[in-house]
Formats: structure tokens, sequence, C-alpha cells
């Protein structure tokens, strides 16, 4: 698909507006003891369409762009993975705080599906959160403006 | 890959929005082929040198 800023801008938005929404979303009715029957079809709804939408967005990127993105996804989740490695020996070794750190996310008696939950969201966390550094790096960078 | 793009670019006297527009994409694309921060693909790098007249290896060096 052809380059065009505003659809792109658009369904970046949108992407990441519904993402947040919808995470808060689902984090409430998970902490409010909802049924998990009924929040997990929409924990998969959501992760489709803020997929799509995604992807929908980098169609509408030139190839810079995308050749851009590509290489900060590929060395932030990199970087992202051996980051947290420490954090995650520790929690393997050191139970209490895995309870703390789980309970404390929960906010309830946690559950075997909360530690997984747990593991899962942590790598992916710190993968996301070093590719967010390095776009901002990446935009503040010398000659960005140039 | 050096390029000489920003000169060619000044010699017109364009801006990189200008440029970006012409060729269709984003001026921090153009900003990124600039400053050799991203290389462009064959057909973006054939589009970029036929909008100067010029031939492909008059715009990209590849010997570094």
């Amino acid at each position: 698909m052809a380059y065009s800023a505003k659809k792109l801008r658009t369904m970046t938005g949108g992407a990441i507006a519904l993402g947040v929404a919808g995470m808060a979303l689902v984090f409430w009715l998970a902490s409010n003891h909802a049924d998990p029957v009924f929040v997990a079809p929409l924990r998969v709804a959501l992760g489709l369409t803020v997929v799509g939408l995604g992807l929908r967005a980098v169609s509408y990127a030139d190839e810079v762009q995308r050749q851009r993105g590509q290489k900060l996804w590929f060395w932030g989740s990199l970087i992202g993975i051996a980051a947290i490695m420490p954090a995650v020996v520790f929690l393997q070794t050191h139970k209490p705080w895995l309870d703390t750190a789980v309970q404390f996310i929960f906010h309830h008696p946690a559950m075997p599906r909360d530690y997984f939950s747990f593991g899962v969201m942590l790598p992916v966390m710190s993968q996301c959160a070093v590719v967010l550094v390095a776009r901002l790096m990446d935009k503040l960078s010398p000659g960005s403006r140039s | 890959m050096k390029n000489r793009l920003r000169v060619l670019r000044a010699e017109k006297g364009w801006s990189q929005a200008e440029l970006a527009e012409r060729l269709n994409i984003a001026r921090q694309s153009v900003n990124a082929i600039e400053n050799g921060k991203a290389d462009p693909s064959l057909p973006l790098g054939m589009r970029i040198a036929r909008l100067f007249g010029l031939a492909v290896e008059a715009v990209f060096d590849d010997e570094v």
C-alpha cells in the first residue's frame, strides 16, 4: 500500500489507544473477579484487533520507516530479553519476592494462573519498554531534525 | 552506503519535506537516507536518481 502519513498516524494512534484502554478494562475486570471464561475471549478479541490495526498501520508506512522499525524491534527485543534475565533469575531463586511481585500486580492471593501470566508478561513488557526507549532515542538523535 | 542526496537536494533548493513529498515518503525517511542510517531499496534508489536526472551510481556509492 502507498505511504500515507495521515493514515499511518491514525492507525498507529488507534492501535495504541485501543490497546491501552482495552488492557485497562481487562485488568479491571480480572481484578474484580469477573468470570475468567468471560474475560478470556475479550482478551483474545482485543489482542487480534490491536494486532490487526498495527499491521494495517505498517502497510501505510514507507519502506524506510518499515526497515528502521524492524531494526528497532529486532535489537530492542533482544536487549529487552537480556535486560530482564537478571530479574527473572533473581525471582526464580527468591520465592518470597516472586510472591510479593505477583500479588502486588494481581491484588489478591495469587493463583497459579497469575504466576503464569506474570511469567509471560515480564519479558514481553521488557521488550516493549526497550523498543519504546530505542524509538525515543532514535527520534531525539542528532541530525534527526536537520 | 554513502550518497550525495543532501548535496543534490541543496542544489535544487529543496527542503527535506519537499523532496519527501516528491518521492512520496516521510521527511524522516529522507533524513535517514541522507545520514546513512537507512539504505533505500533499488526501486526507491532509481526513483531518487530519476528525480535528479542522474544514474543511480551518480547518487549512491557502495565503495566505502
